[in-house]
Order: C-alpha cells, then sequence, then structure tokens
C-alpha cells in the first residue's frame, strides 16, 4: 500500500482575494492564542506560527490579523476532498487541515504512479493552494513525512524507510507525554523508535503509543473512513470585508460556481434553481431564489442572472457571507433533442425567459391561460377541455376587476347570457353585451345589481 | 425634349429617395388593399410601427391577417396589455398561445423587457404598450428589430400628444362606423397619406337579428331599440 499525505498549511490564507495575499496576514487562533498561518511577506518580517499575538505586532507593524475559525477551515478542506476525489478514489479527511490518499491501486487507471501524482498535483495547483506532501507505506507514516516538510514523492520502500528513520521523534503525532518518556529513553530518532521490539515498547509505553507504532511500521490496518461526496450541494462564501455593493459579490460567487459545475458533473444532473442566502452582521439572513428555464447547467449564463437579480435587490446592510445552495437539481436527458433542428430557437427562448424572470420577478412573466368555464376569470395553463370552446365575444383585453360604466354606450350584440357556477359556490347568472360608445370603442358590458360594468374591451 | 430633371438625375451625387441605399425591408400585406397601396406593399417585416389609436377599436384585430401569415416557431410577446389576454382569443387571433409571452411590469422595465426580447432573437413579434418612448430608445429598439428581423408594435393613444420618432412606419387610427380611417404620418421610403379608409369588422352584432325583426315585426309593435 502506497499512501499520500498532503497537509495544507495556509488554508485560510489561501482562500482569501489574490490581492490581500502578498500582504503582511497571520491568522491568529483565539483558543491556543497563538498564530497559526502566516503569509509570505509576514513571514519574510520574521514571524512564525507559535507566536504569540504581542510578538508578531513588535515585530511587524502594519500586521493584519484574520480569525482562525474552524467551521471555515473544514469547509475549504471539504472542498478540496471533493476536487481531489475527481481523480483518486479513496481520500480521508485528516483534521484540521490535511488529506490521506491512497495511490497504490490508482496505477491500473493512470499507468504508473508519476502520473496518479502528476493528475493530483495540477487538480491542487488550479487551486493554488500551498501543502506539504509525502508518500509512505501507511496514513501516520506519510503524515509523518508531510508535516516535517519533506515535498518529495518516494515510490521506492527503502527510500520511504530511510526518510522516516532520519525524522526526529518529534515530528511524530504522539502525545506529549509519550514523548517525554521516549525521550528520557534515549530515543530521538525514529529510527531507534522503529528497531525496538513491541513487546519492549508494550512494557513501557501505553496502548495508544503502541498502536501508533504499528501503523507507523505499516502493521496495521488502517481504520480511515473514506471521504464520500454529499449528495447536496451548499457551500458558505465568507467575504473578507464587508461588502455593500451587491456587484462585487459576484467574483466569489464565480468561484463557487465553478465547484458547483464540477458537483453537477459527477451526478449528471441538470440544476433548476438556486438558493443564495446573504448573512449580514446584525440582521436576519435574506435568502432569494434564482431559477432557470433550462437545466443544462453554463456558468455564465448563471452568473448573468445572479448580476441581473443583484441589480435591483437592495440590502438593508453590508453583506458579510453568502451560502449558495442547489436548491432543485433533475435529471438532464439529452437525447430526445434532436442535434441540428431548432437548436438555437430553443435555447434562445429558454435564455429570454430566464433573463426576464431574473430582473422583472416569476409572477411579471406568464404565458396566456385558457379559461376553464364562461366564468372567464377561473384560468388553467393547460387546454385540456378548452380547446373546443367557441367564445364568439372574447374580448380581446379582460379587466382584472369589473369597471364601473359612466358614459352610454349603443349597444351592438347581445345578449349573451352566462349562467353558470351552480357546482361550486360562485353561481353566476349575467348578460353581456357588446357596445361601442360615441368614439368608437368598443367594450363588453353586463348589468348586476342595477349597476353596468364593464368586464374587457375588444381590441 | 429631354426630360430636364434626367440630367439632374445622372449627377452622381443626387440620388432618390426610393432607391437610397438603406436596406429595405420586406413587407407583409395586412388584406386591406387600400392600406397596401398606401403602404407600398404592407407591413413592413421588421423594424418599429407606432400604431396611435384609442383602445378597443380593433386595434390589434386588423393585424389579425398578417399575423396568421407569419411562421409560428418563433415567440410573440405582449409587454404591458391594458388587461388580462387569454388563450383563446389569441389563438383566433392567429397567435399559436403556447408560443405567446405575457410580459407586465412598470413601464420603464417594459421598455428594458421590449429590447430584451428583441434582441434574444427568440421573438419574431412583439406588441408594446408604453408611455414616453424617447427618440433614443426608439432608435436602439429600431436597430435591434433590424439586426433580429424582428417587428415591433408601439401602441400609442391618440389622445397623447405626436412626437416624431424613428420608426419604420407610423400610423394613426381613427375609428370609424365601418372600420378605421388610417393616417400614415410616415413612413420608410414611402410617402405620407391622409385618410385611408379601411373596411373591417371584428365584433359579432346583431344585425341580422335586426334584419329579420325589421322584415317580420308589424310596424306598430314597439321595437327593441336595436341599432347596428
Amino acid at each position: 500500500m502506497l499512501w499520500l499525505h498532503i497537509h495544507f498549511y495556509q488554508l485560510t490564507l489561501d482562500n482569501l482575494p489574490k490581492v490581500k495575499q502578498r500582504e503582511n496576514i497571520v491568522v491568529y487562533d483565539a483558543r491556543s492564542n497563538s498564530i497559526v498561518q502566516t503569509s509570505g511577506t509576514a513571514q519574510q518580517a520574521g514571524i512564525e506560527p507559535g507566536m504569540g499575538l504581542a510578538q508578531a505586532a513588535s515585530l511587524c507593524e502594519t500586521l493584519q490579523v484574520v480569525d482562525y475559525q474552524k467551521q471555515t477551515e473544514m469547509g475549504y478542506l471539504h472542498s478540496l476532498a471533493s476536487l481531489v476525489y475527481q481523480c483518486a478514489a479513496e481520500v480521508a479527511l485528516s483534521p484540521p487541515a490535511a488529506l490521506h490518499i491512497r495511490i497504490d491501486n490508482l496505477t491500473r487507471y493512470y499507468g504508473n504512479l508519476q502520473s496518479v501524482w502528476f493528475a493530483i498535483k495540477s487538480v491542487l495547483q488550479e487551486r493554488q493552494v500551498h501543502f506539504h506532501f509525502a508518500t509512505a507505506g501507511s496514513p501516520e507514516a506519510a503524515e509523518a513525512l508531510a508535516n516535517a516538510g519533506t515535498d518529495i514523492f518516494f515510490i521506492d520502500k527503502n527510500t520511504i524507510q530511510k526518510a522516516l528513520g532520519q525524522l526526529p521523534v518529534s515530528a511524530l503525532s504522539l502525545e506529549p507525554k509519550s514523548l517525554q518518556a521516549l525521550f528520557r529513553a534515549g530515543i530521538k530518532q525514529v529510527k531507534q523508535l522503529l528497531n525496538i521490539s513491541p513487546t519492549e515498547l508494550g512494557k513501557r509505553f501505553n496502548n495508544a503509543t503502541l498502536q501508533y507504532v504499528f501503523a507507523l511500521r505499516g502493521e496495521r490496518h488502517h481504520r480511515l473512513v473514506f471521504y464520500h461526496p454529499p449528495a447536496e450541494f451548499e457551500q458558505t462564501i465568507n467575504l473578507p470585508y464587508e461588502e455593500e455593493n451587491t456587484q462585487r459579490l459576484l467574483p466569489f460567487i464565480a468561484k463557487t460556481l465553478k465547484d458547483l459545475a464540477v458537483f453537477l458533473r459527477l451526478r449528471n444532473t441538470g440544476l433548476l434553481r438556486i438558493t443564495m442566502t446573504l448573512m449580514f452582521r446584525d440582521h436576519v439572513p435574506f435568502s432569494l431564489g434564482i431559477g432557470k428555464a433550462s437545466p443544462h447547467f453554463c456558468e455564465h449564463e448563471w452568473l448573468e442572472l445572479i448580476n441581473l437579480k443583484f441589480e435591483t435587490l437592495v440590502i438593508p446592510a453590508p453583506v458579510i457571507a453568502v451560502a449558495v445552495c442547489a436548491a432543485e437539481l433533475c435529471e438532464t436527458s439529452s437525447d430526445n433533442e434532436d442535434l441540428f433542428n431548432n437548436r438555437t430557437g430553443v435555447f434562445a427562448k429558454q435564455q429570454l425567459i430566464g433573463k426576464l424572470t431574473a430582473r422583472l420577478g416569476e409572477s411579471q412573466v406568464s404565458k396566456p391561460m385558457w379559461p376553464k368555464d364562461h366564468r372567464l376569470h377561473i384560468l388553467s395553463t393547460t387546454s385540456k377541455n378548452a380547446d373546443n370552446t367557441c367564445y364568439n365575444d372574447l374580448p380581446g383585453i379582460i379587466l382584472p376587476e369589473p369597471a364601473q360604466l359612466n358614459e352610454s354606450p349603443v349597444i351592438e350584440f347581445g345578449p349573451v347570457r352566462i349562467e353558470t357556477g351552480w357546482w361550486d359556490e360562485k353561481k353566476y347568472k349575467r348578460d353581456y353585451y357588446i357596445a361601442r360608445n360615441h368614439r368608437g370603442q368598443r367594450m363588453q358590458i353586463f348589468k348586476e345589481s342595477d349597476q353596468w360594468f364593464i368586464n374587457g374591451w375588444y381590441i | 425634349m429631354a426630360n430636364s430633371l434626367s440630367i439632374v438625375e445622372q449627377h452622381p451625387a443626387i440620388w432618390r429617395g426610393g432607391n437610397a441605399n438603406t436596406p429595405q425591408p420586406n413587407r407583409t400585406p395586412t388584406g386591406y388593399a387600400s392600406l397596401d397601396h398606401a403602404l407600398r406593399g404592407g407591413i413592413p417585416n421588421w423594424g418599429v410601427i407606432r400604431l396611435r389609436h384609442l383602445p378597443g377599436t380593433g386595434e390589434l384585430s386588423f393585424l389579425s391577417a398578417l399575423l396568421k401569415n407569419r411562421k409560428q416557431t418563433l415567440h410573440s410577446a405582449f409587454v404591458n396589455p391594458p388587461g388580462i389576454i387569454l388563450a383563446p382569443w389569441l389563438k383566433q387571433l392567429g397567435v399559436n398561445p403556447a408560443h405567446a409571452l405575457l410580459i407586465n411590469t412598470d413601464n420603464e422595465l417594459a421598455k428594458w423587457a421590449t429590447e430584451t426580447c428583441v434582441r434574444s432573437s427568440a421573438c419574431h413579434v412583439v406588441f408594446m404598450w408604453v408611455t414616453g418612448l424617447t427618440v433614443k430608445q426608439a432608435r436602439r429598439l429600431q436597430v435591434a428589430a433590424q439586426n433580429t428581423q424582428c417587428q415591433v408594435f408601439l401602441f400609442e393613444s391618440l389622445t397623447a400628444a405626436r412626437r416624431s420618432l424613428p420608426v419604420s412606419l407610423d400610423l394613426s387610427l381613427q375609428p370609424t362606423e365601418q372600420g378605421f380611417s388610417v393616417e400614415v404620418h410616415k413612413q420608410l421610403a414611402g410617402w405620407s397619406h391622409q385618410q385611408i379608409p379601411v373596411y373591417f369588422g371584428y365584433t359579432p352584432n346583431n344585425n341580422i337579428l335586426a334584419k329579420v325583426f325589421r322584415l317580420y315585426a308589424s310596424p306598430t309593435s314597439t321595437s327593441l331599440n336595436l341599432q347596428g
């Protein structure tokens, strides 16, 4: 078995916008009261992980501090795991910021180990994350090597043993008590540790240490839970600063849309609806949904729809985070569409409807409806029964509410008595007339309780 | 004797309005001979056509022949109609209701919606009821309609002051007893015309009943007060 361990030592910093990464930034963990991640320029100033905040501030004046948040880091780690999952099958998360990947069973697919490494490396480099890596016969050994900053892709077992042997014992993930005990016993290098027989180890050290040493040697079967990509797509983007202008959220959302594209492609589904939640510091989070007529996923189309939606959006406070959730997925069945016939027409129509609903709202764009019966205001979207009904005197424009008739037109046609609706509560008995006023306008009128009303106009 | 104007015509810098280099749209006949004659064949196949009218006098129904002849695969959009338009009426008009879009929004967004529909090349005809269209906006629509070969019918009230717009065709429909009296204010590569009578009826009436009554009712019996 050959395991690759990748340790991301700068996760929070890597997910900040590129401009910020060139400045002096450190990530500070409030719980351990120390600095955990430093940017390149901060390191040049002399700041190292493990320092206190006061010491760092004294070394560098223009220091910017970002809070370390475990939740967010786990989120980034998950998205990296789903990224690597595209190349490798057995990926395990190793919190707080590392991945175990089994690579010996991938040679069948890639050909040789170098190609495996090349595939994983290119996927990670596209993301522009910083990491240390190493390979070994067991996950724990690989972890120890990677944490020491080895950065060599070993293939040969002997080379691995040699490199592992040369590590100091402090590089291993043992409890401090056990480490102390090992120092006192005179074991400084891993080589010495591996040479001791298990019975001897068992006499002096506890079970946990023993198990760890077995794992290091490769004698214990791993007990890792492998990563399974989640069934739902939900990503939260924590903005590095509060943003008042919704247009400037678009670059962050574009990044999430790329991950969404991968998510959909791996599952071969289409996306019909996205729910975006904007979070504010003091206000209640605000959700908005954006739908699209065609399930085929196209990044720039979605970005344009989101842009259109944002144009008319007014936010009560600056945004501190955005959560994107894929709300409605559907199967993509592209085998029943003729590739050449009317292709541009179909896409253009769907795009148009999408654009209009994004800017104007879904209730503002509709298709004409069919009346279910002669009462005309009870409408349905399908024409199942209404197709053959003949409306002799249907006005072109029907007013949503009948308006009062204030003039005296001349009746041209009528009466047409509609008496219906006896099966539900809205019983109906009206005589409709077509009338023309002195200006030549034709309207449909009816009389109800001694008052004349206009129902519609004949355009 | 040579026609004195022919010498002028031969000058390379002089050209006639009808022979200008601007692309001329093909025209579809409206079905009313007098109007088609005045419009040099009919309504242009693309461009903005303004119809000044009084609402409810048959302004859309009189385009029925035009709409029935058009190919039906693309959408027809209705932007800000003055009320609810039902599918069976559209079917009678000649528009496939499955390919119709109804858009209701405020005036300024309606102009944006029309432009989006025209530019999308998914619509072959757009009917818009907006007020206060400026010269610049009309020009944009005209150019967009030319690019995507789309007809845009702008409905304006006769009572609103007429503002000259850069459109392909500018008509006023004055209602008369028998139909319309059409005034062509201006048209692309054509002359303006006054008072073209168009005879059409688009609503049912009680003429037959009145005829029957006149024939068989005795002169002394009370009439039913029907006209038409």
